[in-house]
C-alpha cells in the first residue's frame, strides 16, 4: 500500500467548476474546441486591467516591467491572476497611478479585480512577480520585485494580504527583477533569491539617445543595459520566517554585477539539492550548482550554459524549465534580444548542449526579442511544446524600417514538440491571438477553466493582458498533480513528480519564479496522449525524500500529500 | 550580444586587405590636366592652372617627390584637386589619418566627387576607421547604384562593424551588380552563416563555389553552413575537403571540431578545435568551444586557461568593434 492515498481531483471536486469551464465558453458563445488552439478571452472575461509605461520609453526603467502570477490566493481551488504593473519616470512617485491587479476567478468565466480591497494593489514601480506559501498555512503569499523596495504579500486566508516585506527582511531594494523561492538548504522552509538589473539613480538617469549605448542601429534609443552600472543579486534564507541575506557566504551575489533578469531553480545534476539558474542581459550566465553546504559553485561556462554555442553573450530575458525529451532531465530554455536566437540547452546529464538550431527552435526567434516562455504540453499529446512572447524594448523602432529586427509590436511563437528531440514552429497555425502584435513581457501557463488543456496568460509593456483560453481540438488525455509537502513547503517547491505511463515518463518541476518573472500554477500538469491510464506516480520531495504512488484513471486531477517519515505517525496520505 | 562572435571566421582573408580591393584613384596625365572644378571657375590664376597640370604630370610620371613641394603649397591654397592627389600620395606614403583629414577637407567643397570618395574611403580603412568608410561608401552607391564594387565593399564594411544586418543588404544588391558575383556571393553566404539563415548561406555559397570551385573561404564557409543546417557528415567532409587545399584554414578546424563535440567524441574535437586556435588565436568561438571540450574531458585546469583566453578575446573583439563604431548615430548596440 502506498503510504499516500489518491484525493479527487481538486478542479473536478470544486462545486461549480466543471461548469465553469462550459461557462468560459458559453459566455462567448463558442464550443470548448476552437478552430484556433487559443483563443483571446480578456475582454470578454471581465478583466479590463492595463499595464501603464511611458509610450517614447526614454529610459530602460519603463521597458522592462510586466510580470504575471497565476495562483489559487483565495483557496477555493481555481486560478486567480496577479498582474504587476510599473510606474513611469513622470509618476515614479504617484504609486497610485498605475495599479497592480488580482483577478479572482469567479468560476463562471469572468474576473473581478479585488487588489484594492485585498491590499496588493499598490506595490510601488512593479517589475516582476513570484509565488509561495512560505509560512505552511496552505495560502499563497505574493512577492512583488520593482524598482525600490519590493513587497510580501502575506496571505491572511481572509481575502486580503499583509505587506511585510521589509518586517520581514526581504525588501532587498534597488531596481529587482526575477524572484523565486526555495528551500535550497533542505532546511524545510522557502528561502528566496532575487535577481537585481541596473544600479539606478531615478534623479540622474541617462539621457536618451546620448552615448553609443544609447544608439541602436542608427537611431537614438534609450540607454542602456550596456554603458550602465549592473548591480549584484540577493540570496536570503529563511531563519524561522525571517529573511536573512546570505549572497556572499553561498557565492551567489554576482560580484561582476550582471544584468540579471530571469531564474529557474533547478537541479540540474539530478544530486537532490536545487541549483540556480541566472538569465543575465547582454552577458553570459549563471548556473550556480549547489554543493550542499550552503555554498554555489557558479559554473555556467564549463557546463555550457553561459553563452550561445558562438561563444557569444546574449541577452538573457526569460528561463522556462522542462523535461522536453522525455528522459528525465531537465533543459533550460532562455529568451534572449532580436538578431540573436533563443537558446535550447539540451541537458547531457554531466553538462548541457546548446541545440537550438538543431531542435528548430532557434532560427524563427532571431527576429523578435523574447520574454515570457514556457516548456508546456498544449495538446496533451505527452511531450512538452514551447511558447514565446516577444516585444521589443524601442518604439522608436517604429518610426524606420530595420530588415533584420521585427518592429516593436511583435508576434508570439509556439513550437509543437515532435517527440524526437526537435520542434515545428506553427505560430502562424495558433490563431489571432498568436498573431497580434503586441509587447509582450510575462507569461504564466496554468489550467484557468479546469478543462485538463493549459492556458495562458500574458501581461503585455503597454495596454491590455491577454488571457488565452487553450481551446486545442481532439487534445489527448492528461492529469494535474497537487503536492502537499510537509512543513512550512506546503506547495513542495522543487519537487520533481514523474508519472510513468509504460515505458515513457515524463517528469515536472514544481517552480516558484519561472518565465519572464512571472509564476505559473504550482498544479504539475501531465498530457497523456492516448493513455487512459497512468501506471505509476513517484515524488522527489524538496527534502529528497521519495514516494511512490500506484496507477490510475486518467483525465483528473490528483492531491498527493508527503508522507511522514518513517517511525513517525502523521498524516500520511489525501 | 558581443558584437564580432561568429564574424572573425573564414572572414579575416575577405577583410584582409579590404582597402586594395578598392580602386585607387589615378594620377593620368590628362586627369592632371584637367579643369581645376567649378568652384574656381572664373577665378583661379593661370598659374595655379599651369602648376597644376605641371605637378599633375610628375605624379603620372611617378616623379612624386619632384612634384610634393608644389603639391602641398597647391593642396594648403585650397586647391580640391591637389588636395586629392596628396591624400593618395600620403595614403601610399602609409599616412592614412593625414589622408583622411586632407580628404574631408576636399570633401566639404566636392561632396560628390566618385574620386574624393573612393580615396576617402579607401583611407579610412586603412586608418581602422570603417565606419567613415562605411559612410563614404553609402554616399558612392547612392551616387552610382549600379556600381557593385562599392555595394560589395559596403556591405564587407558593414560586417567589419559588425552590422550583418546591412552587410546583407548591401551584398545582396552587389550579387546583382559584380560580374561575376563569386566574391559578392561569397561574402554574402559568410554573413548568412553570421545571421544564422544557414539553408541561405549554403545557397549562396555553392553558387560562389559554382562560379570559382577552388576558393577555400567559400568552401569553409560552406562546411559551417551544414554543420548549423545538423549535416554533420556532409559537414566534416567540406571541412576536409577544405583543408585539402588550405591545410591552415581555421574554420574547417573549427568545424570539424564542431562536429565532434555534437558527436560527443572530445577527444577528438579537442585536437580540432586547438588547430583551430593555433591558427586563428584571435577567434573566440574556437576557444569556447576547446573549453567545452576540455571540460568534458575533465580537464578543469585546461578549460579553466581556455576560457579565460577566450574571454580575454571576446573583450579584444568587443573593444575593436567599440572603437570602429562611429560616436553617434550610426552605429551602437544595445
Amino acid at each position: 500500500m502506498s503510504p499516500t492515498a489518491w484525493s479527487p481531483a481538486r478542479r473536478a471536486a470544486a462545486p461549480g467548476l466543471a461548469a465553469a469551464a462550459l461557462a468560459f465558453c458559453s459566455l462567448l458563445g463558442t464550443a470548448p474546441t476552437s478552430a484556433q488552439p487559443f483563443e483571446e478571452v480578456t475582454g470578454a472575461a471581465g478583466i479590463t486591467f492595463e499595464h501603464r509605461s511611458a509610450p517614447e520609453k526614454k529610459y530602460i526603467l519603463e521597458s522592462m516591467s510586466g510580470g504575471v502570477a497565476l495562483l489559487d490566493f483565495d483557496l477555493d481551488g481555481d486560478l486567480d491572476i496577479y498582474f504587476v504593473n510599473s510606474l513611469t519616470v513622470e509618476t515614479a512617485k504617484q504609486p497610485k497611478t498605475a495599479p497592480s491587479a488580482l483577478y479572482v476567478n469567479r468560476g463562471d468565466g469572468t474576473f473581478k479585480d479585488v487588489a484594492k480591497a485585498a491590499g496588493v494593489a499598490y506595490p510601488g514601480w512593479g517589475v516582476g512577480v513570484c509565488a509561495a506559501d512560505i509560512n505552511g498555512d496552505k495560502a499563497p503569499e505574493i512577492y512583488v520585485t520593482g524598482v525600490g523596495a519590493n513587497k510580501l504579500y502575506v496571505n491572511k486566508r481572509d481575502g486580503t494580504f499583509e505587506e511585510k516585506a521589509a518586517a520581514l527582511g526581504a525588501d532587498v531594494g534597488g531596481w529587482s527583477a526575477g524572484c523565486g523561492f526555495a528551500d535550497y538548504d533542505r532546511d524545510g522552509d522557502l528561502d528566496l533569491f532575487v535577481t537585481r538589473y541596473v544600479e539606478v539613480d531615478l534623479d540622474n538617469l541617462p539621457v536618451f539617445g546620448e552615448g553609443k549605448t544609447c544608439q541602436y542601429r542608427g537611431i537614438a534609443v534609450q540607454c542602456g543595459p550596456r554603458g550602465l552600472p549592473g548591480t549584484t543579486d540577493v540570496l536570503l534564507r529563511n531563519d524561522d520566517g525571517r529573511f536573512t541575506d546570505v549572497s556572499k557566504k553561498a557565492g551567489v551575489h554576482d560580484p561582476d554585477e550582471f544584468f540579471g533578469l530571469g531564474i529557474a531553480w533547478v537541479d540540474v545534476d539530478d544530486d537532490g539539492w536545487l541549483d540556480l539558474y541566472v538569465a543575465n542581459d547582454s552577458g553570459p550566465n549563471y548556473l550556480y550548482r549547489n554543493l550542499g553546504d550552503g555554498i554555489f559553485e557558479e559554473l555556467g561556462f564549463p557546463m555550457g550554459v553561459a553563452v550561445s554555442e558562438d561563444g557569444g553573450e546574449q541577452g538573457g530575458m526569460g528561463v522556462a524549465v522542462g523535461d522536453y525529451r522525455n528522459d528525465g532531465r531537465q533543459a533550460i530554455f532562455v529568451t534572449n534580444f532580436s538578431e540573436e536566437y533563443n537558446t535550447l540547452y539540451s541537458n547531457q546529464g554531466d553538462f548541457f548542449t546548446d541545440v537550438s538550431f538543431r531542435s528548430g527552435s532557434a532560427p524563427s526567434s532571431l527576429r523578435f526579442v523574447g520574454w515570457g516562455t514556457a516548456l508546456f504540453d498544449a495538446d496533451n499529446d505527452g511531450w512538452l511544446d514551447l511558447t514565446v512572447v516577444n516585444g521589443h524594448v524601442y518604439p522608436q523602432l517604429d518610426e524606420t524600417k530595420l530588415a533584420a529586427s521585427a518592429a516593436y509590436r511583435q508576434p508570439k511563437l509556439y513550437y509543437r514538440n515532435k517527440g524526437d528531440g526537435t520542434f515545428v514552429d506553427e505560430s502562424k497555425a495558433m490563431g489571432a491571438a498568436f498573431a497580434d502584435l503586441r509587447v509582450g513581457r510575462g507569461l504564466a501557463v496554468g489550467d484557468l477553466d479546469g478543462d485538463g488543456r493549459l492556458d495562458l496568460v500574458v501581461n503585455d509593456l503597454d495596454g491590455a493582458p491577454q488571457v488565452l483560453m487553450n481551446r486545442t481540438a481532439r487534445p489527448g488525455r492528461w492529469l494535474a498533480v497537487d503536492l502537499e509537502g510537509r512543513g512550512k513547503n506546503r506547495d513542495a517547491i522543487g519537487a520533481l513528480v514523474t508519472v510513468r505511463t509504460g515505458k515513457v515518463e515524463r517528469t515536472r518541476l514544481v517552480q516558484s519564479g519561472s518565465s519572464y518573472l512571472s509564476q505559473d500554477d504550482f498544479t504539475r500538469h501531465f498530457g497523456l496522449g492516448t493513455a487512459d491510464r497512468y501506471d505509476a506516480i513517484e515524488v522527489r520531495w524538496p527534502d529528497g525524500s521519495v514516494s511512490e504512488h500506484p496507477g490510475g484513471e486518467t483525465n483528473r486531477t490528483l492531491t498527493l500529500k508527503q508522507p511522514d517519515p518513517p517511525g513517525k505517525k502523521g498524516s500520511a496520505g489525501e | 550580444m558581443k558584437l564580432g562572435l561568429g564574424m572573425r571566421s573564414g572572414f579575416l582573408a575577405v577583410l584582409a586587405g579590404l582597402a586594395t580591393l578598392i580602386p585607387s584613384a589615378t594620377v593620368s596625365a590628362q586627369s592632371a590636366a584637367g579643369p581645376e572644378g567649378s568652384i574656381r571657375a572664373g577665378s583661379q590664376a593661370p598659374t595655379r592652372a599651369q602648376a597644376l597640370e605641371a605637378v599633375g604630370a610628375a605624379l603620372a610620371a611617378g616623379r612624386i617627390t619632384e612634384a610634393e613641394p608644389a603639391l602641398r603649397r597647391l593642396a594648403a591654397e585650397g586647391s580640391v584637386r591637389a588636395m586629392g592627389w596628396l591624400a593618395k600620395v600620403e595614403l601610399d606614403a602609409g599616412r592614412p589619418t593625414y589622408a583622411m583629414a586632407l580628404l574631408e577637407q576636399a570633401l566639404d567643397v566636392a561632396p560628390h566627387a566618385e574620386t574624393l570618395l573612393r580615396d576617402y574611403a579607401r583611407a579610412s580603412l586603412a586608418s581602422q576607421a570603417p565606419a567613415s568608410a562605411a559612410s563614404a561608401l553609402e554616399r558612392l552607391l547612392h551616387l552610382y547604384p549600379e556600381h557593385g564594387t562599392y555595394a560589395y565593399m559596403l556591405g564587407v564594411t558593414q560586417l567589419q562593424l559588425g552590422n550583418p544586418v546591412a552587410a546583407e543588404a548591401a551584398l545582396e544588391v552587389a550579387t546583382t551588380r559584380l560580374e561575376p558575383p563569386d566574391r559578392a556571393l561569397l561574402a554574402l553566404g559568410v554573413v548568412q552563416n553570421k545571421l544564422k539563415r544557414f539553408a541561405e548561406a549554403r545557397r549562396s555559397l555553392r553558387q560562389s563555389l559554382a562560379l570559382k570551385p577552388g576558393e577555400p573561404e567559400a568552401q569553409a564557409a560552406l562546411a559551417e553552413a551544414l554543420h548549423g543546417l545538423g549535416e554533420l557528415d556532409p559537414a566534416e567532409s567540406q571541412a576536409r575537403r577544405t583543408l585539402a587545399i588550405a591545410p591552415d584554414h581555421g574554420t574547417a578546424h573549427l568545424v570539424i571540431g564542431l562536429v565532434a563535440m555534437e558527436r560527443g567524441d572530445f577527444a577528438a574535437a579537442a585536437t580540432a578545435l586547438e588547430a583551430a586556435v593555433a591558427v586563428d588565436p584571435e577567434e573566440p568561438r574556437a576557444h569556447y568551444q576547446l573549453s567545452l571540450a576540455y571540460a568534458r574531458l575533465g580537464e578543469t585546469e585546461k578549460s579553466k586557461q581556455r576560457l579565460e583566453r577566450y574571454k580575454e578575446v571576446l573583450d579584444a573583439v568587443e573593444a575593436q568593434l567599440t572603437d570602429a563604431a562611429p560616436p553617434s548615430p550610426e552605429g551602437g548596440e544595445r
